[in-house]
């Protein structure tokens, strides 16, 4: 069964560290109170931390649930980074980094059917 | 013709041609002894070519492949260096019954960093097969024997066991073309090869080579990466420690030192990858400077090859020394 290539699973990792360095953007930027900049820098460094470990995955499944898998983590952690950049409101880049997290929990399982459903419920939640 | 029976009909003809050429230039000076000194010259010149171009290729090649050790050995302590921060004031967790160990999740973030401590002893493997081949094409250059001594299958095991990002980069073809680059450096060792068959092993060697540099490259572009995620959570950790630090105070002297720490911390990553990225380049270098000494076998000691190889060690230079700055 094939293997989600690796400069596929690099990419994602890109992605998800992307987002990461978006939300630390963030907390530099923007005036939050201590809680806030705990659960955000908390969700980057989880973040992180799943990226770390995604590269070293090894994802296996159909060649077609593989190419969509790779294109709903990719898309969902462009958008993700997309919409971080731009955002002053804590409660949605938390919102925002719960899917990501959410999004690479997924792939962390290995699973390509997972990762399928958590990108279209985390492009759902990022683009609501 | 056996590898024995060529050189000897080689040193035949060069011994011919030189009884040929003692006559003629003792006639000509008249002087034994200085004829025979030409002559030596014209022994060395002939039968051993001067090949600068292949033997600065090779020299210069191994000191900055030593640079990558370092690059190897921080692999897995810059993740641990992201796990140490992210996971500060929370590493240790106190079970119901008292007794003190490590959180779950600190336990959890490290794991990726053993996996990719695991992996060291292939990358240096992987590196040492580098440093093996261009230690043998100077040897050879200089046309004298190269040793080397390698245990194939163990370093086959050892490359398949790398696993840092973006999955094994020395998988299936690689880890062939690695394994039989190695196999060649012990036959060029054992067979006892000399410039005269350097023409021939570049040639042999140069389609493994590529697979090799491919890895090395794949295992640099992962290392930064580590270093990206670490650089992500020092900035976040310094966003931490501004927030804590008055405005205008330069009394909290703890977090001010820690600050200072954090930005030296910070420096050395940014450095590192800076480095990284060059050696990066360096390797891709590397790679078309072999495969140009391939192309050009047959004239190893022309002047455009000669010019190619200087081009190539005026990008190295720096680049070495700013590996050398960055992990001092």
């Amino acid at each position: 069964m094939p293997n989600l290539t690796p400069n596929q699973l690099r990419a994602t990792r890109r992605a998800i560290q992307s987002a990461a360095r978006e939300l630390s953007r963030f907390a530099a930027e923007n005036q939050l109170s201590d809680e806030e900049f705990a659960a955000v820098s908390g969700a980057a460094g989880e973040l992180l931390g799943q990226s770390a470990k995604l590269g070293a995955m090894s994802i296996h499944g159909t060649s077609q649930e593989l190419s969509e898998a790779a294109e709903g983590l990719q898309k969902a952690s462009k958008i993700a980074v997309k919409t971080l950049k731009t955002l002053a409101n804590v409660k949605k880049a938390l919102a925002v980094a719960s899917a990501l997290a959410g999004l690479a929990g997924a792939a962390l399982t290995g699973n390509p059917k997972a990762i399928i459903a958590a990108a279209k419920d985390a492009i759902g939640v990022i683009g609501a | 013709m056996t590898a024995k029976s060529a050189s000897i009909s080689q040193r035949d003809l060069c011994v011919n041609g030189i009884l040929g050429k003692k006559r003629n230039l003792a006639m000509i000076f008249g002087n034994f002894r200085l004829a025979v000194s030409l002559i030596t010259l014209i022994f060395l010149s002939g039968c051993a070519a001067n090949l600068p171009a292949v033997r600065d290729f090779a020299e210069t090649t191994l000191v900055a492949s030593r640079e990558f050790e370092s690059i190897a050995a921080d692999i897995a302590h810059s993740c641990l260096r992201r796990v140490e921060i992210d996971y500060q004031g929370y590493r240790i967790e106190i079970s119901e019954n008292g007794d003190v160990k490590y959180s779950e999740d600190y336990e959890s973030g490290l794991e990726v960093c053993r996996d990719a401590g695991q992996s060291l002893e292939g990358i240096l493997d992987a590196n040492l097969a580098l440093q093996g081949y261009v230690y043998a094409l100077g040897r050879l250059a200089s046309d004298e024997p190269a040793t080397f001594a390698a245990d194939i299958d163990g370093l086959k095991s050892n490359l398949a066991a790398i696993k840092i990002a973006g999955g094994s980069p020395f998988a299936g073809q690689r880890a062939e073309s690695v394994s039989k680059l190695a196999g060649l450096l012990v036959k060029i060792a054992a067979e006892g090869y000399r410039q005269k068959r350097l023409k021939q092993t570049i040639r042999a060697a140069n389609p493994y080579f590529g697979d090799l540099i491919g890895g090395l490259i794949d295992i640099v572009e992962d290392y930064r990466d580590f270093l990206e995620d670490e650089r992500i959570q020092l900035n976040l950790a310094q966003t931490g420690l501004a927030r804590m630090l008055p405005k205008g105070a330069r009394e909290s002297a703890e977090i001010n030192d820690e600050l200072f720490q954090n930005k030296a911390q910070l420096e050395s990553a940014e450095a590192k990858l800076a480095a990284a990225s060059g050696y990066q380049t360096l390797l891709g270098s590397i790679a078309e400077t072999h495969d140009k000494i391939a192309a050009g076998a047959n004239a190893l000691d022309s002047a455009e090859l000669a010019q190619y190889v200087q081009g190539y060690i005026r990008e190295l230079l720096p680049i070495v020394k700013n590996l050398k700055r960055a992990f001092k």
